[in-house]
């Protein structure tokens, strides 16, 4: 379970800060923060209209960013992840 | 009508009148004598009159009728004399002409026979033009043929351009494109029109005053809509330069639907925006949009086939109004046609801003697994939640729903598509769905976009949910995919921590 903060725009960030609303999701377990913050996420109860009109209903969590670049980036965190926590562990080796 | 007058000949010699003093008649003669004038002069004179009447003089109604007809059914004096002075309003536009001056353009138009509503037969000596726009260019038919009106089929053995009946004044067909359209032929002088229509309105047709070619149009500027006028109504209109102003038509429709005989043609063509085209080489005999499956006709009749059905949903990316003015809004989703007393899917597109728009793309129609997208029909898989052990998952493929079941346990079934989806140029997934079994544990339905399909719950870029959902509603669950691009895959999950949620799902698209 990963707390992520919403502002009023439902857009998702790793850090709090003013006019933004913790949220308790699974949804980012494991993702990297250019992944999570390129996300928006509609609690239950709460909906969230679209530049066309279309109304989404929550619970609803969808990239605004480009779902390709999100995963590459995602990708690239999941390559270097174990190779930074090697390195970690020969510095404080 | 100075015919129907009795004049002081026809009188002269009957009646009583100039008899003698004494008229030395018998008493049946003496009757025939008082009876002569009404007998032999008045009644053949009134019956002939009637006679004259009844086939030369519209009734009070048949005027009405017309009026009607020709929706100017509110030339009304409170409309055209609006300071009511008596005289009509902008009538020094005459030029000083009697009503008389106009008479010529009364019926401009003749009648001509067409045996079908496609066809027409042109008898021989009929005019063919070769160009709208050059109507100099002639070639007279030898023989009578039949020529087809309607459509966009070429004609094979002569290709027709425009054909006028029954001389100067008279209804006339015209060809683009290898098709033949009318092209209605008003002939005489002065800019008030008036004439009665030898044929129906079809979009595309023309007009030509005295052998030239006229643009036309509404009042507001808008283009003559199909079934503008009938044959027969009688038309109004004002002749400005090169064009012919018509009142305006009203909430008429501003649709247009045309058949292709394949897919490569209906790409190859540009038709007026807001086209819908249909593959389909079954005539299409009438179209309605519903968001239910058609039972009759639209009057009510039998289904006979080729009628057109196209499906609407609660959004569609060629979402429009099918009206001029006004607004009714339609969001075809899907094109089914009855073809031999079923109804068939039809591929369909909406030509908008210059190029084809796809309609909504479904994955899942009430029992069609709509096998050609996502690498065949539908699977079902499993885990155990949190774990992510496999656990087989619980699916009934049925008529007109799958039914998704989870056991209870924190188990989880996944039903989705076997290979990867192109969702780019889509903005939205939906599921609908209702619920057999209500969950009585911690209880979900889900629906997914996800890059692996082993992992549909730790590999989703796009999710909605929704949570406790209870029995007896159809859900529509949602989700934004307008920045999803690539290839994914779809799929729609249940998950019950202590009970066993049972949903049937009835339609999956995107849109």
């Amino acid at each position: 379970m990963k707390t992520v903060y919403i502002d009023n725009d439902f857009k998702c960030y790793t850090e709090n800060a003013e006019g933004r609303t913790a949220i308790e999701t699974d949804f980012f377990d494991g993702k990297c923060k250019a992944y999570i913050e390129g996300h928006r996420f509609i609690p239950e109860g709460q909906s969230w209209t679209r530049e066309d009109g279309v109304v989404f209903e929550g619970e609803m969590i969808s990239p605004f960013k480009d779902s390709a670049i999100l995963e590459a980036a995602q990708a690239v965190y999941e390559e270097l992840a174990p190779v930074i926590d090697d390195l970690l562990v020969a510095v404080c080796s | 009508m100075d015919a129907y007058k009795i004049t002081e000949a026809e009188l002269s010699g009957k009646g009583v009148v100039g008899l003698a003093d004494t008229p030395r008649l018998t008493t049946e003669q003496m009757q025939q004598k008082f009876d002569e004038i009404a007998a032999e002069v008045i009644i053949p004179k009134h019956n002939s009159l009637v006679d004259k009447l009844e086939t030369d003089f519209a009734t009070k109604t048949d005027v009405s009728n017309a009026v009607f007809e020709s929706r100017s059914s509110d030339m009304t004096k409170a409309v055209y004399d609006t300071d009511m002075d008596g005289v009509v309003n902008d009538s020094e536009k005459l030029g000083g002409e009697p009503p008389s001056y106009y008479a010529a353009a009364e019926n401009a138009l003749s009648s001509y026979e067409s045996s079908l509503e496609s066809y027409a037969v042109l008898p021989a000596g009929t005019t063919i033009y070769k160009d709208l726009e050059d109507l100099t260019d002639t070639q007279t038919l030898a023989d009578e043929t039949e020529a087809l009106i309607t459509g966009a089929e070429t004609l094979s053995e002569v290709e027709y351009t425009i054909i006028e009946y029954s001389g100067a004044a008279a209804a006339v067909l015209a060809s683009e494109a290898g098709s033949v359209k009318r092209v209605h032929a008003l002939a005489g002088s002065g800019d008030n029109v008036k004439f009665t229509a030898a044929a129906d309105f079809l979009e595309g047709d023309g007009f030509s005053v005295n052998g030239e070619v006229v643009q036309c149009g509404t009042a507001d500027g808008e283009e003559l809509p199909e079934g503008y006028f009938k044959s027969g109504a009688v038309l109004v209109c004002f002749k400005s330069g090169d064009k012919l102003n018509f009142k305006p038509g009203g909430s008429v429709s501003a649709l247009k639907v045309q058949s292709y005989a394949t897919e490569a043609a209906l790409l190859a063509d540009t038709p007026k925006d807001g086209t819908i085209g249909v593959v389909t080489e079954t005539p299409i005999t009438e179209w309605v949009f519903s968001t239910t499956q058609p039972t009759t006709r639209q009057d009510g009749s039998e289904l006979s086939g080729g009628e057109l059905w196209f499906k609407c949903g609660i959004s569609s990316p060629a979402a429009r109004n099918v009206l001029k003015k006004n607004s009714a809004w339609v969001y075809p989703n899907l094109c089914y046609q009855y073809v031999s007393g079923v109804w068939i899917s039809k591929l369909s597109k909406t030509y908008q801003d210059g190029a084809w728009m796809e309609w909504s793309k479904y994955l899942y129609d009430k029992g069609d697994e709509c096998l050609t997208i996502g690498g065949g029909g539908w699977t079902a898989s499993g885990f155990i939640w949190g774990s992510n052990d496999p656990n087989p998952g619980l699916v009934t493929k049925n008529a007109d729903h799958m039914l998704i079941g989870c056991a209870s346990g924190a188990k989880t079934t996944v039903v989705g598509k076997s290979a990867l989806i192109d969702v780019s140029g889509y903005r939205t997934l939906s599921l609908i769905y209702d619920v057999v079994t209500a969950g009585s544990g911690s209880n979900s339905v889900f629906l997914n976009v996800a890059s692996n399909k082993e992992a549909f719950h730790t590999s989703s870029v796009a999710m909605a949910r929704h949570n406790y959902p209870a029995v007896g509603n159809d859900y529509l669950l949602t989700g934004d995919i307008s920045a999803v691009n690539d290839s994914y895959y779809i799929a729609v999950s249940t998950y019950d921590s202590g009970g066993t949620l049972t949903i049937r799902v009835k339609e999956v698209w995107l849109s």
